[in-house]
């Protein structure tokens, strides 16, 4: 018998219904302004140390250049691979199934490339993040 | 075609909505699972979901119309779509996680300190989804029209009072999974008819002449240089700022897996563009009847049951009707979705009863419209929508997250040129006409000078004003500090 059952109250039924799950909560009948779970707007204070707005800085400058860096080089790749397509003659002379290639590259070309970029992306900024976490653990 | 089939597959995708929208109300426990489903959606669910979104009657429809009617030159819109998600991943998705904001309006007042910026914002965001959901109620009435002879305003209703309905009730945790289901419903129903209708085509003897069906003018060597540029650097913009993209990183539960969510809907989307391509050449080959303004937006509907006479065709057919529903449901319900979140955050403090009512507001104002208003194309409706996004509020999320100098005026100074440039320039272009030269293209074609107009005001009107708010540092630090190490600084207050 769990714990809950020993007290019969309307929440101990609910939570004991729910399982580990949090007791339900009516939200129709509970019309009160949505709790902002995370608060922004209004932070505890104003003023942030010194070290931390330098690490943010960093942490921030170094984001924005690895960002920078991969958007720069995928238009790098965008404008070859287009410059390429419209540019070369055979690849609308050559066709597959009668379509030419041309029209193929533009139609699936680049969405490998995109893909490339993306998961390219999402591995270096884990690893600059991880880089930077452990910078603040061995202070 | 057979409209049973049709019909009963239009039927079967309301019913399954409304389903997985109870079920998801009946695990819909809190307030904040009501607006953001508690944080808690998986990668995979909510990269689903976010796709099933973000593909409109625009690319399942549109796409194949516009590759019908002008050529290689639609392919750029499917392209820019999803390599917007590319600028969303790389500039936007862990920082705007991490602000803990529910909507754009919060995120721009919570870093501006600013009620005005925060109105405008809401404002934009408003015409913006309603201008988006406009065509999604278009597309409604012409899938509908196509299959089985129905009145355009019966396809529009139904849409619009499934989707107020289903979103009133079931908020963000249910659409979480309505979304995710509606993505793979999508998907499937272009990739099956793709494969069937390639095998098809494949089978018979290659009668086409690449030189007529393929012309070279229509082709990738027709490029223009400017429009192309525009209108990519629109599209990826535009991603950035569309309300209902936004809203759904507030449902990851870290930075890190808003980002591999985002891999996963740059993934997601593109197998789906590349099914929508491949419908759009075969339409080319298959049915050059069709390619007159107005009709070619049906084309998808009607390659299968003229490719393969028969019950094939008809279970296809009704294949790819259930599907374009899907992309009506999806994408008009996220709007709502976010549209009401604002609305009722802006105007009613965010109570669960002011969002349903703000739900049934929000549908009711685009429907109205689109009953008024005769279908423009598809896809170019929706990339409109993407240039006046990315001229009116990208810049200033982008300048929000990145720079540390940007004051309250320098962004309403920006959303206000962004916005007016744009549809001054979309309006000018409508009476100008195409035969103006370069003057044409620009006004057609505006992204690329509004955006920069938008960015360039904010800039100066930011650097002369020089009132930074006081919580800058603390709210980028929040931005761009991965989670656990703002734990620490938090617990060394």
């Amino acid at each position: 018998m769990t714990p809950e059952a020993a007290h019969p109250s309307p929440e101990a039924a609910d939570a004991r219904r729910a399982g580990a799950r949090p007791p339900r909560e009516r939200v129709t009948s509970v019309d009160v302004a949505a709790p902002r779970t995370e608060p922004i707007a209004r932070p505890a204070r104003w003023e942030v140390d010194e070290a931390e707005a330098l690490f943010t800085r960093t942490l921030m400058r170094a984001h924005g250049r690895l960002a920078l860096l991969c958007l720069l080089t995928f238009a790098v790749a965008l404008l070859v691979v287009t410059v390429g397509m419209s540019a070369l003659p055979q690849l609308q002379a050559m066709t597959i199934g009668g379509v030419p290639v041309s029209w193929l590259v533009h139609a699936y070309g680049f969405y490998p490339l995109m893909i490339g970029w993306a998961v390219a992306y999402a591995v270096a900024s884990r690893r600059l993040e991880r880089r930077f976490r452990q910078l603040v653990e061995h202070e | 075609m057979n409209p049973a089939l049709s019909i009963g597959a239009i039927v079967a995708v309301v019913v399954v909505t409304a389903v997985i929208g109870v079920w998801g109300l009946r695990i819909s426990r809190t307030t904040s699972d009501f607006f953001v489903a508690s944080r808690t959606v998986r990668p995979v669910w909510n990269a689903s979901a976010i796709s099933g979104e973000y593909l409109s009657a625009g690319t399942f429809l549109g796409l194949s119309g516009l590759v019908l009617l002008s050529g290689s030159d639609a392919f750029w819109f499917p392209i820019g779509y999803a390599a917007g998600y590319l600028l969303v991943l790389m500039l936007v998705a862990a920082p705007l996680r991490r602000s803990g904001a529910y909507t754009i309006p919060d995120f721009i007042q919570a870093r501006l300190d600013s009620v005005l910026a925060r109105r405008l914002t809401s404002a934009l965001v408003l015409i913006i989804g309603w201008l988006y959901i406009v065509p999604q109620l278009h597309g409604a009435a012409l899938a509908l029209g196509v299959v089985a002879d129905i009145p355009p305003w019966v396809g529009a209703t139904t849409v619009a009072v499934v989707v107020g309905g289903s979103v009133a009730a079931g908020g963000m945790r249910s659409i979480t999974f309505v979304q995710a289901f509606l993505f793979w419903l999508k998907f499937a129903a272009l990739a099956v008819p793709a494969i069937f209708l390639t095998l098809t085509l494949s089978g018979v003897e290659p009668t086409i002449d690449p030189e007529l069906v393929f012309p070279q003018n229509a082709g990738p060597a027709g490029l223009d240089a400017y429009a192309t540029t525009s209108l990519l650097v629109a599209l990826l913009l535009g991603t950035v700022g569309l309300p209902h993209v936004l809203v759904r990183f507030y449902t990851s539960p870290t930075g890190a897996s808003a980002r591999w969510t985002t891999v996963g809907v740059i993934i997601l989307i593109s197998g789906f563009y590349v099914a929508s391509s491949t419908i759009g050449l075969i339409a080319r080959i298959a049915a050059p009847d069709l390619a007159a303004p107005g009709v070619a937006d049906t084309v998808a509907l009607q390659l299968p049951s003229r490719l393969l006479p028969g019950p094939v065709g008809d279970l296809l057919t009704a294949l790819v009707v259930a599907g374009a529903l899907a992309a009506f449901l999806g994408t008009s319900s996220g709007l709502i979705v976010s549209l009401s979140s604002a609305v009722s955050q802006d105007l009613f403090h965010g109570t669960v009863r002011s969002f349903r009512w703000a739900a049934l507001f929000c549908t009711a104002v685009p429907l109205v419209v689109a009953l008024a208003t005769a279908p423009q194309g598809l896809v170019t409706s929706v990339g409109t929508v993407f240039v006046f996004a990315a001229s009116a509020l990208s810049p200033i999320i982008l300048l929000g997250i990145w720079w540390r100098r940007l004051t309250a005026r320098g962004a309403v100074a920006g959303m206000l040129v962004g916005a007016l440039s744009c549809a001054a320039a979309l309006l000018a272009s409508a009476a100008v006409g195409p035969s103006a030269g370069w003057l044409s293209s620009a006004l057609a074609q505006p992204g690329l000078w509004t955006i920069g107009a938008a960015t360039l005001t904010t800039v100066a009107v930011s650097l002369v004003d020089g009132r930074t708010p006081v919580s800058t540092d603390r709210v980028l630090a929040r931005l761009h500090q991965p989670e656990r190490s703002r734990a620490r600084a938090g617990a060394s207050d």
